[in-house]
């Protein structure tokens, strides 16, 4: 049970090289909390940083009321699962979950007991006897897991522990993970460049790029309000459309200009931005849900012309140009179809985003 | 050409080089063994006379001391060469890492003909102007010359040749350690192990398999040990260091009865591959069954 916070955190590397720069975050007792961005953005440099593999530049890490920044990482009492199982190979599936608890000097009456336990709860009991050299991806997992809970660490740290897997086992695996966390409600750190996988696990998401955090929320949070147009960009699947655009004011209504469209904002949006001073030069981000596409034009609507068609089965993607020249991907019905060059009309809907251009903070939150 | 017949042609040469090398002077002392070659037969093919130089063989005690002196040189020698390779190669990887001259540099022992070594450690050993055996002289360690004494001859035997093969051992080992993955390291640290611990439960397993490389090459290296032998001590005094290869020689070239040294060789090779199998096949039972 344990409360885990960085406070203002730096990783430099040799060269001046930043790989994490004044992160501070909090995550509470019992959360699993995800650490998510594209390779480099600093979130595996993190989770390094709180195993203790790494040290920490500047800054401090906090267990509860402990400053553990100088201790050892077998004096923090924490728990990893790597992104390439890193077993013992000379080792057999019972040893590889005994390891932990055999540096401990435990009885093997209680080693026993302990293991048994941790393959039952994976279900991997058939493999103790095992040597894990010829285990599956997704079984080599299982038992570095199974190291991981055996002797109920404080933190849980996870590293991108499913990447390796296939499509289809990661998606079982994923609801294996979450079961798993509710079982043991262990503080639980998890890393992964996937958003599916964080937004489908995870309490709550920290975004990060290029070493810094762009924002902390559920997912519900970063998806809906992203605070940032990395974020916005990042999360969802297909991604946000971003236009380049113009902020203007006409009879104390604001609009949203671009060579291809006009757009009114609704009054909430317009009271974010009444107290807005930088430039005008926005961009402005729609989800691919929130378009709505006819073959003729409607009220506020605008014309695009169609570049591709992709029926999804489920869904169909709408890919259209827009007059000045960017691609718009949209989200329609999914028997519809429009052949290339066919003009359509596009409405935009609610939530809009709007982004400082060069800031690329979201105006609107 | 088909390809069976070109392939063919890539294997010939070495598979001529194998007759000609190995397989002609292999059949060849087979065949010595079953003859006689005193000088009342002809010189060139002996005189068949069956098994008489294995039967001669199994009763002859000088061969079963042979056998003796080589195994009180091969399990000190080896384990002690182990020890000190494992240890060198600890201290000297992290160097080794940043500067790969450091390989041949420590070679250079290994590299040098092992009669130049036995030279070396007979100069050395000289009790009026070596500079150990004046040492050992002065410390009253030993009595006289260390190589004249039949309790220090062997160890000395064994001292040069540690000297020789600790490097080639040390070498095989720190080339294993620069390849071992980071990883069970990584685990090893957040599961709790501590430095010691780190080294018999990651270190040493992961590096098995690359000691056992060496023991054996070195195993079956030292069997054959004879020019250190013979530069140093001739097998004596008397026959304290006579190994099996030293009193084959001296039965086929001194004696020149190439029929009983042909059987000795034979013997002896037969029991090498006994041994290296079994050695083998052992090591890795303990592998598996840690």
């Amino acid at each position: 049970m344990t409360v885990l916070t960085l406070k203002n955190v730096w990783k430099i590397y040799e060269g001046n090289v930043i790989g994490v720069e004044d992160l501070s975050i909090r995550v509470e007792d019992g959360e699993l909390f995800a650490l998510l961005g594209p390779s480099g953005c600093g979130k595996s440099s993190t989770l390094r940083m709180i195993a203790g593999l790494e040290k920490i530049s500047k800054g401090e890490l906090w267990f509860d009321d402990v400053l553990v920044n100088d201790l050892e990482p077998r004096e923090r009492n924490v728990a990893m699962v790597f992104e390439n199982y890193a077993l013992y190979p000379y080792l057999s599936v019972y040893e590889n979950i005994a390891f932990p608890l055999r540096l401990r000097g435990m009885s093997q009456v209680e080693i026993d007991r302990k293991v048994r336990w941790a393959a039952e709860f994976l279900g991997i009991t058939d493999l103790l006897p095992m040597r894990v050299r010829g285990l599956s991806g997704g079984q080599m997992q299982a038992v570095g897991i199974g190291r991981a809970i055996v002797r109920q660490p404080a933190v849980l740290l996870m590293d991108e522990p499913i990447s390796h897997l296939e499509a289809r086992q990661r998606a079982r695996m994923r609801e294996e993970l979450v079961d798993l966390h509710s079982q043991l409600g262990t503080t639980t750190i998890y890393v992964t460049h996937d958003q599916v996988e964080a937004m489908a696990m995870a309490h709550r998401i920290a975004v990060m790029n290029l070493g810094k955090l762009q924002q902390v929320g559920t997912p519900k949070e970063v998806y809906n309000q992203p605070h940032t147009k990395f974020v916005g960009g990042f999360i969802g699947e297909p991604p946000m459309n971003f236009a380049n655009c113009e902020l203007s004011s006409e009879n104390g209504e604001f609009y949203v200009v671009s060579p291809s469209f006009k757009v009114k904002l609704s009054p909430q949006a317009a009271a974010k931005l009444e107290n807005y001073h930088g430039d005008a030069q926005v961009q402005l981000g729609i989800r691919p849900e929130n378009i709505s596409v006819s073959m003729t034009p409607t009220e506020s609507s605008f014309a695009a012309k169609v570049y591709v068609t992709e029926p999804q089965g489920d869904r169909t993607l709408l890919s259209v140009l827009l007059d000045s020249n960017e691609l718009f991907l949209i989200e329609v019905a999914p028997d519809f179809f429009a052949p290339p060059d066919e003009t359509v009309y596009l409405k935009f809907n609610e939530p809009i985003h709007l982004f400082d251009r060069v800031e690329e903070v979201n105006l609107l939150y | 050409m088909s390809s069976r017949r070109y392939i063919l042609w890539w294997v010939l040469p070495a598979a001529i080089l194998f007759l000609v090398i190995i397989l002609i002077p292999f059949i060849t002392a087979l065949t010595f063994s079953f003859r006689s070659f005193s000088f009342t037969s002809s010189l060139s093919t002996g005189q068949y006379i069956g098994v008489d130089n294995y039967r001669k063989l199994v009763f002859d005690n000088d061969f079963y001391n042979s056998f003796k002196v080589t195994f009180l040189y091969l399990v000190p020698a080896i384990l002690l060469q182990g020890i000190l390779g494992l240890g060198m190669a600890l201290l000297i990887s992290g160097a080794v890492r940043r500067a790969r001259i450091l390989i041949p540099i420590m070679l250079l022992p290994t590299l040098l003909t092992p009669v130049v070594i036995g030279l070396i450690g007979v100069l050395t050993l000289n009790p009026d102007f070596g500079v150990i055996g004046q040492l050992l002289k002065k410390w009253g360690l030993v009595q006289g010359s260390v190589l004249g004494n039949a309790s220090t001859a062997l160890p000395a035997i064994i001292a040069v040749d540690t000297y020789q093969w600790t490097p080639f051992i040390a070498v095989i080992l720190t080339a294993g350690l620069l390849a071992l993955p980071k990883e069970p390291y990584e685990a090893a640290q957040v599961d709790g192990a501590n430095p010691i611990q780190t080294f018999f439960r990651v270190t040493m397993p992961l590096l098995w398999p690359y000691f056992v490389v060496a023991l054996l090459i070195r195993v079956i290296d030292a069997f054959r040990i004879f020019d250190i032998i013979w530069v140093m001590t001739r097998g004596g005094p008397g026959t304290a260091t006579e190994t099996v290869a030293v009193y084959a020689y001296r039965h086929t070239f001194r004696y020149w009865d190439f029929g009983y040294g042909s059987a000795l060789i034979m013997v002896i090779f037969v029991f090498i591959s006994i041994l290296v199998e079994y050695l083998y096949k052992a090591l890795q039972r303990w592998q598996a069954a840690q």
